[in-house]
């Protein structure tokens, strides 16, 4: 009886986590001014929890309960810093003081939601990229370390060091923890989209891991976009977001044969589309667009949008997804933007206006992208001898062992035709 | 909380103006207009710009002397042409500052904190 009811609460503290640890993080760096001592007491709080709850039963209010926790973790936490003669701040100074107020919170809907605050200091610029990344799973997500270091193919250790050091950083360099005001709002927001669009390109196009999907991390990026949508919601890119990850998404069922290995969209099985998740991210397009703000992830979108649309690779308005790339490409000037915007223009005027644009791309980077595309343009143009040497050329540089079986395979099949 | 804005070029010029310049007193009335400001804000703490890194004389006591090196000899100190002390409110007030600075056009702006209250550098108790 005992073993079923820790099991349960087990679970309910693991739910609450997931969903409230970014929460709860938020109000305690708010209260306390030190990232790390926050996050500490979270985690403390965390571990409290596992314990009670199940001797005890759950608290009608968890959020409440782990916040509170946590503030008094923080206290002992900063008691033991003064007996050990480490310096403490002065917000911590007045935490320790005997006039200390009670919180006054009862429930979980009377915590101020500071989680903008808490994304716009694990984003700061002034953080190198990869750090943000780190940072922001671990604190407004919640993802343990070794689950962050298990996804970016690192040892715990690294990542725990990563980590450790970011926090430090954050509280050394004075980052602040604030929204930013009005006018670099916008700017500040680029690198909370970037952050959210690294978990999930990362989890969507795995290099070294062996499942090519990481559902987590995809996961993880949809809740957070989602979450800076729910929090500033007129704003235009946010939900532009939010829309390509959805309509991304929605094509998973299909990108992964049974064997494991990728299926490319002009071969993915359309019927397996999840058409909620499509018509979703459809609708949070078109709010998007009624906010008369475009931009990259907005454009990202409506090309996926345009495939999502269409019932096969013959039937998509290749047109309009040539137009949206050659709008978004100075916005966006990235390789892989560059290549589909090739293969996208070989599909609507032929095959080769798209490679008289792949010819102009710098191929130096040992990607396998440039040449598979060239291959599948040629093969559309008949030349098939060397679209299999082009596909030939990709399995040699593919980074995942599927990717460039899959070529390989290619190549058989259009040297076959021949 | 206090930073050291650490003023350093890249180029040959070994400065915060470039002597070849034309237009330096339009860069120079931009290093005036900044610290007005920062008086008048109260986040100025200090600042000077340095003699060219061929004046330094680097110490370091070893076996009980005194063993002087001429020129710079702490890491990449050579480029650095000055120096601001700000009190700001956080990192995103320094930036603000340092963004104002001429150099950071065609230099770099350090932005560096300043550890307070270290026992170190604090004096002996009243």
């Amino acid at each position: 009886m005992s073993g079923e009811r820790q099991e349960g609460a087990q679970r309910l503290v693991e739910r609450t986590m997931r969903e409230s640890h970014g929460r709860a993080v938020a109000v305690l760096v708010g209260q306390l001014r030190d990232f790390d001592l926050a996050e500490e007491a979270v985690q403390d709080a965390w571990v409290d929890a596992l314990r009670t709850w199940g001797r005890d039963g759950p608290p009608d209010n968890p959020v409440a309960w782990v916040v509170s926790t946590a503030r008094r973790r923080a206290i002992d936490r900063l008691r033991r810093r003064q007996r050990q003669d480490r310096l403490v701040n002065s917000v911590g100074e007045e935490l320790l003081g005997a006039t200390t107020p009670e919180l006054d919170w009862v429930t979980d809907d009377d915590i101020p939601d500071e989680r903008l605050r808490l994304i716009f200091t694990c984003c700061h610029p002034a953080i190198a990229p990869e750090s943000r990344v780190a940072l922001t799973l671990r604190s407004v997500a919640g993802l343990t370390t070794r689950e962050i270091a298990r996804a970016f193919a690192t040892s715990e250790t690294t990542m725990q060091q990563r980590i450790v050091r970011t926090k430090q950083r954050v509280t050394t360099a004075g980052i602040p923890y604030r929204v930013p005001e009005a006018d670099e709002l916008h700017e500040r927001l680029q690198s909370v989209h970037s952050v959210i669009y690294a978990v999930f390109t990362e989890g969507y196009a795995a290099t070294e891991h062996p499942d090519f999907v990481r559902v987590d991390l995809v996961d993880e990026a949809i809740r957070l976009a989602e979450l800076v949508c729910s929090l500033l919601p007129d704003e235009a890119e946010s939900l532009g977001l939010l829309a390509l990850l959805l309509l991304h998404d929605a094509r998973r069922p299909s990108r992964v044969d049974n064997d494991g290995s990728l299926v490319l969209l002009e071969d993915q099985d359309r019927s397996t589309w999840d058409h909620d998740l499509i018509e979703r991210g459809n609708a949070i397009l078109e709010r998007a667009g009624a906010l008369g703000r475009p931009g990259p992830f907005q454009l990202q979108a409506a090309i996926a949008a345009l495939h999502s649309q269409a019932p096969s690779v013959e039937e998509t308005d290749w047109v309009q997804v040539a137009a949206l790339f050659e709008v978004l490409l100075p916005l966006w000037p990235s390789q892989s933007a560059r290549i589909a915007h090739a293969v996208a223009v070989g599909m609507a005027d032929g095959p080769d206006a798209g490679l008289t644009l792949l010819d102009r791309l710098s191929d130096d980077d040992g990607n396998a992208r440039p040449m598979a595309a060239r291959g599948h343009l040629l093969e559309r143009a008949g030349r098939t001898k060397e679209a299999a040497v082009a596909f030939e050329a990709a399995a040699d540089s593919a980074r995942h062992s599927r990717e460039a079986e899959r070529l390989r395979r290619r190549a058989k099949d259009t040297g076959q035709l021949t | 909380m206090k930073y050291l804005l650490l003023l350093g070029v890249d180029g040959p010029i070994d400065g915060l103006v470039d002597p070849a310049n034309s237009d330096n007193h339009a860069v120079l009335a931009q290093y005036q207009a900044l610290r007005r400001d920062l008086e008048d804000s109260g986040s100025w703490c200090g600042g000077e710009a340095l003699q060219p890194a061929m004046s330094a004389t680097g110490l370091r006591i070893r076996g009980r002397r005194v063993v002087l090196h001429d020129g710079p000899t702490v890491g990449s100190s050579d480029r650095i042409v000055g120096y601001y002390l700000v009190d700001c409110y956080d990192l995103d007030h320094a930036i603000e500052v340092s963004a104002r600075i001429p150099i950071a056009e065609h230099g770099t702006v350090e932005i560096r904190p300043v550890r307070e209250q270290h026992p170190a550098m604090q004096g002996p108790a009243p």
